[in-house]
């Protein structure tokens, strides 16, 4: 492939330009397009008289774009005669140059900066106001579904139950395991410094029935279960199948948010009490190893913790509204996807980080209320 | 590389199957360049499967695809490239890439495969953009905020990008109103003119196939059933065809056509 180049013969009458090789964009490429700065700067505002063509290659739409710029689109009559189909490329294209109009301007980064931050406050509203009206939509829903139990969708809360439940135990209850152990090493080290080894059973049943247990079965849910509803509901939005269920009449709410939240409630407790068993585990099997505290005597220790059934009791009373928060902050983020890919995106990232968010705070609001209460 | 030059596909004894499911047996099929192919079938018969074996998107289960005079089983990552830079491809929905906006959806061939600077691929990029008919206040919008047609127009744009040899269109006209689809065909058969492209269209419009096509090949059969001019197909006494030409909307479109 010829590079291109061009030669000016500016003796005689007015300028004579030759083209010569490939006038393609990927010949031009390998100049680095400095091509039609010089053809532009050697060819000043001279009018260009005759084009010779007997040199030249291939030429694309490219090069009609660098050679219509340098001659600001005036080229003799009749130029092209020795090659109309080159002729056909550059009329085409300095037809559709010379309407062209001056891009916009993008606003400058400053600028953008400052609308990025307006449109966040901007959004943070309008998503509040959005929030609110799910939860609105998500209460009459479920008001209707109790007044009409006919018309409860059982299979897919049992499809529900199953994919975001009974398939998330091995993962709960090796998490739970895990982390138990992990307490349960910490405690050992510290304690057996002051001689208190016994006492790591109350700091492993504690901490695990009441906290453990319930936030990391929260959170695998969290990060498991709501990205998968805001994906699911999300492109069914996309493929305009909620549309398509509001113009049947199904309400949508009904079909989707309803089994999955219902979903949620029942198998977040089972879950829970999955992870407070595994959680246990872990920790007596550390304490049996690292502090020679029989499995045995693990339980005996255990059921003479005053109020253990309140530390139990506290733990499983969190797990059916963090399964509300889990479940409705993926619907809601599903619901709030638009026609584009990124949204998608964006919103399955914000359905975890907000559920997970979500969780950790109101465990704190749970913590403070279950201290005033004494329990 | 086999056959004369001047066919740009070359497809021979292809086989394309899905488990069990057959769906091309023994297809033969040539491209002539210069030549703007409509290619039509009923639903089903794997017009896009075929696409999308052409393009190496899809291997052959059998036979052999030669593509501009590479041969699709042994090209290297060479041969690739050359063909990447010699082919465009308009795939149905316009398949843009919907992080981008429209200036850089068509820049983004440019950049991949050319070394010029950023500020003349934007005003290649924009010379395309305008080629096919949308306006500058085009440029910075995301394709979710461009209707259908619009959309398809900046997929022609990118697929245009890097002045291609060989254009694929996968049913270009589907989905546009009649005036806006007799618009886009009348663009497609004035750029192939113009820039001399060989075009490969999937179609199920029959306007286009009179308006635009030199030659059509029917799929049917599992095979291409023929290839001849649109006049030739009026006249083939092959049931699928027949009702295809001379059912109630064949009809109307010879009137017009």
């Amino acid at each position: 492939m010829a590079t291109a180049d061009f030669e000016i013969d500016s003796q005689g009458k007015g300028v004579r330009l030759r083209l010569v090789g490939d006038w393609t964009a990927a010949g031009l490429s390998r100049l680095r397009g400095r091509l039609g700065p010089r053809l532009r700067k050697e060819l000043g505002d001279a009018p260009v008289a005759t084009l010779d063509l007997t040199d030249l290659g291939r030429f694309d739409t490219t090069g009609a774009l660098i050679l219509s710029k340098a001659v600001h689109g005036e080229l003799p009559e009749g130029a092209w005669s020795a090659r109309p189909e080159v002729g056909r490329v550059y009329d085409r294209v300095h037809a559709v140059e010379s309407k062209e109009a001056a891009p916009l301007k993008r606003p400058s980064a400053l600028t953008r900066g400052f609308a990025k931050v307006g449109r966040g406050m901007h959004d943070i509203g309008g998503e509040a106001i959005l929030s609110m009206a799910f939860l609105g939509r998500l209460i009459t829903a479920t008001g209707s579904a109790l007044k009409h139990p006919g018309r409860i969708r059982w299979p897919a809360w049992v499809s529900q139950i199953e994919r975001a439940g009974l398939d998330a135990i091995p993962i709960v209850a090796v998490t739970a395991f895990f982390i138990g152990a992990v307490v349960a090493f910490i405690g050992a080290d510290l304690l057996q410094q002051f001689g208190f080894d016994v006492f790591a059973v109350e700091l492993i049943a504690i901490s695990v029935l009441r906290e453990f247990a319930v936030v990391i079965a929260a959170i695998l849910l969290a990060g498991r279960s709501s990205s998968s509803f805001a994906a699911e509901v999300g492109a069914m939005k996309m493929n305009q199948e909620i549309d398509a269920m509001q113009v049947m009449g199904v309400n949508p709410f009904q079909a989707l948010v309803i089994p999955r939240l219902a979903a949620m409630i029942i198998m977040l407790p089972l879950l829970t009490f999955i992870a407070m068993l595994a959680g246990l585990f872990g920790g007596a099997l550390v304490a049996w190893s690292q502090l020679d505290l029989g499995l045995a005597f693990f339980v005996q220790r255990m059921s003479v913790i005053p109020d253990i059934g309140n530390h139990l009791f506290v733990g499983l009373i969190k797990a059916p509204v963090f399964a509300i928060v889990v479940a409705a902050i993926g619907c809601r983020q599903g619901m709030a996807v638009s026609g584009d890919v990124e949204s998608l995106g964006r919103r399955v990232t914000a359905a975890v980080v907000q559920a997970i968010f979500a969780i950790i705070f109101l465990d704190a609001v749970f913590a403070l209320i279950f201290l005033e209460l004494n329990i | 590389m086999t056959g004369d030059k001047d066919t740009v596909i070359e497809v021979r004894g292809l086989l394309s199957q899905f488990g069990e499911r057959v769906i091309h047996e023994d297809l033969d099929l040539d491209v002539a360049r210069g030549e703007i192919l409509g290619v039509v079938g009923g639903s089903g018969t794997g017009k896009t499967v075929l696409l999308n074996t052409i393009i190496g998107l899809k291997e052959p289960d059998g036979g052999s695809v030669h593509l501009l005079g590479h041969d699709m089983a042994e090209a290297t990552k060479a041969d690739m490239a050359d063909i990447e830079r010699r082919t465009g491809v308009l795939f149905q929905q316009g398949a843009l890439f919907s992080s981008l906006t429209v200036l850089q959806n068509v820049a983004s061939p440019l950049v991949e495969h050319t070394e010029l600077p950023r500020s003349l691929i934007e005003e290649i990029a924009a010379m395309k953009i305008a080629l096919v008919g949308l306006g500058p206040e085009s440029h910075h919008l995301k394709p979710a905020e461009l209707s259908g047609g619009m959309r398809k127009r900046a997929g022609l744009a990118r697929a245009l990008a890097l002045d291609p040899e060989l254009l694929f269109l996968d049913e270009p006209t589907a989905g546009l109103d009649p005036i806006g689809a007799a618009a886009f065909d009348e663009l497609i058969r004035s750029l192939a003119n113009d820039l001399g492209l060989t075009v490969f269209m999937i179609t199920h419009d029959l306007d286009s196939l009179y308006a635009i096509c030199d030659k059509v090949a029917v799929l049917a059969d599992k095979h291409v059933v023929i290839k001849a001019t649109v006049s030739e197909l009026e006249r083939s006494d092959h049931p699928w065809i027949h009702e295809y030409f001379h059912g109630p909307r064949g009809r109307a479109a010879q009137r017009t056509g």
